[in-house]
Formats: structure tokens, C-alpha cells, sequence
């Protein structure tokens, strides 16, 4: 059975740094869906249907913990693999992201290559009979 | 009570962090790398906000500490003292 490619979510207010990360998961066969604004993570997230979602911390309209937390009170523990992006690598902030339910931590400036590594290294979800939690 | 548009977003990002760990206590630092840097200086002014409407109190320069009226502004609702017993 072909391996279907991954799918991946990037939310990030940097439109530069969204188009990056566009640009090198393309290259790597994986399909790209992308928003600037926290605040519609969560619908296209439900629409896309992703296997990752790279959410940036600080942004502006809707911090990236915040839509951590809905992501993981929509889906519980059938949620995408969620990879946190900060230029914080303190104790404190890698705690907090992997108690608002992130997998992974990545502290900026980071590596492409190791980001990508990663990004691949992420199993397809399952999202046939999944439900999102009514809130 | 009246909040700014920014002391709001930083309300919602305290709450965020209580939902993580539900104690009244918790890093600035925390709450800090929620701050988009170029917005650094308005979510600064948006603490102080916070500051001085005494939803949350300084504990020192690294914990801010949040208030009664911070609970329930972020919807934490606190368990109602017991009512004294009544002497006959």
C-alpha cells in the first residue's frame, strides 16, 4: 500500500517564516496548509486534517499554548502531533509547552534540517471515526 | 470591570497558563514567551494594567501571583467559605 505523504499545519505570524517552512516541507513531498493568525488554527485544523501542526507561541492574536489547549480539548489524546516553535529554550518554557500538550520543542534559531528530520519523523494520524469534543 | 483589548489577550494568556497548571503562582517568564517581540512593549503595558486593576500582584521579579478577582476574571470560580455554625 503507498504511503500517503504527510501533512502539515504551520502557524506562524512571520509570513516569511511560514513561506520557509512552505517551501522546505514541499520540497520533501509533504502537502502544506499555513495561516499567519492563532485564531484560525483551530478551524482549518479541523478542515485540513493534518498529522502535524507547528504552532509558533508568540503570536499576536491567539498564543500558540492557547491553541495548543483547544487542539487537545477538540481531539484529547487522538490530537495531532503538536511541535511547539519559540525562541525560548528555557526549563520553564519547555516545560510549559509539554504540559499544554506539545511533543516537541523547538527553540529558534533552529535547524532546517533537524526540523525537517523531525517533521518526517512524524507518524500519518489517524483521523478516520475521530470526533471533535463539542465545546 | 472595563479591560483594553491588550489586557484581555494577556488575561487570556494567564488563563492559558492556569489551564496548564491549575495554582495561583506562576513564571513571568512563562507568560512573557507568549509575547510576540515586536509587541513586546504593549503586552508589557498590558501587565501593568493587570497590575494595577489587582488582578494579579508581583511576588517578586520573576512570579507574578494571581488575585481573587483574577480567578474569576480568568472563570476560575473559588469554593464559597463554609458559613459559620450558628450558636443556639
Amino acid at each position: 500500500m503507498a504511503v500517503r505523504p504527510l501533512r502539515v499545519f504551520i502557524a506562524d505570524d512571520n509570513r516569511d517564516m511560514v513561506m520557509l517552512l512552505g517551501i522546505l516541507f514541499r520540497s520533501e513531498g509533504m502537502v502544506v496548509r499555513s495561516t499567519t493568525r492563532g485564531i484560525e488554527v483551530r478551524s482549518a485544523v479541523a478542515e485540513f486534517r493534518p498529522d502535524a501542526v507547528l504552532l509558533d507561541i508568540a503570536m499576536p492574536d491567539r498564543s500558540g499554548l492557547e491553541v495548543a489547549l483547544e487542539l487537545i480539548r477538540d481531539y484529547g489524546e487522538r490530537c495531532p502531533v503538536l511541535i511547539a516553535i519559540t525562541a525560548h529554550s528555557s526549563d520553564v518554557a519547555r516545560r510549559l509547552t509539554a504540559k499544554s500538550g506539545f511533543r516537541h520543542h523547538v527553540a529558534k534559531p533552529y535547524d532546517p534540517d533537524a526540523l525537517l528530520k523531525l517533521v518526517a519523523s512524524v507518524e500519518p494520524h489517524d483521523w478516520r471515526s475521530l470526533s471533535i469534543r463539542s465545546t | 470591570m472595563d479591560l483594553t483589548p491588550g489586557e484581555k489577550a494577556v488575561l487570556k494568556q494567564i488563563r492559558a497558563l492556569y489551564a496548564t497548571e491549575a495554582r495561583r503562582e506562576h513564571q513571568l517568564k512563562a507568560l512573557m514567551m507568549q509575547w510576540p517581540p515586536i509587541h513586546h512593549e504593549s503586552y508589557q503595558r498590558a501587565y501593568g494594567g493587570l497590575l494595577a486593576k489587582l488582578l494579579i500582584q508581583d511576588v517578586d521579579a520573576q512570579v507574578f501571583r494571581l488575585t481573587e478577582a483574577g480567578l474569576s476574571a480568568i472563570g476560575v470560580a473559588l469554593p464559597k467559605p463554609r458559613p459559620l455554625p450558628v450558636k443556639a
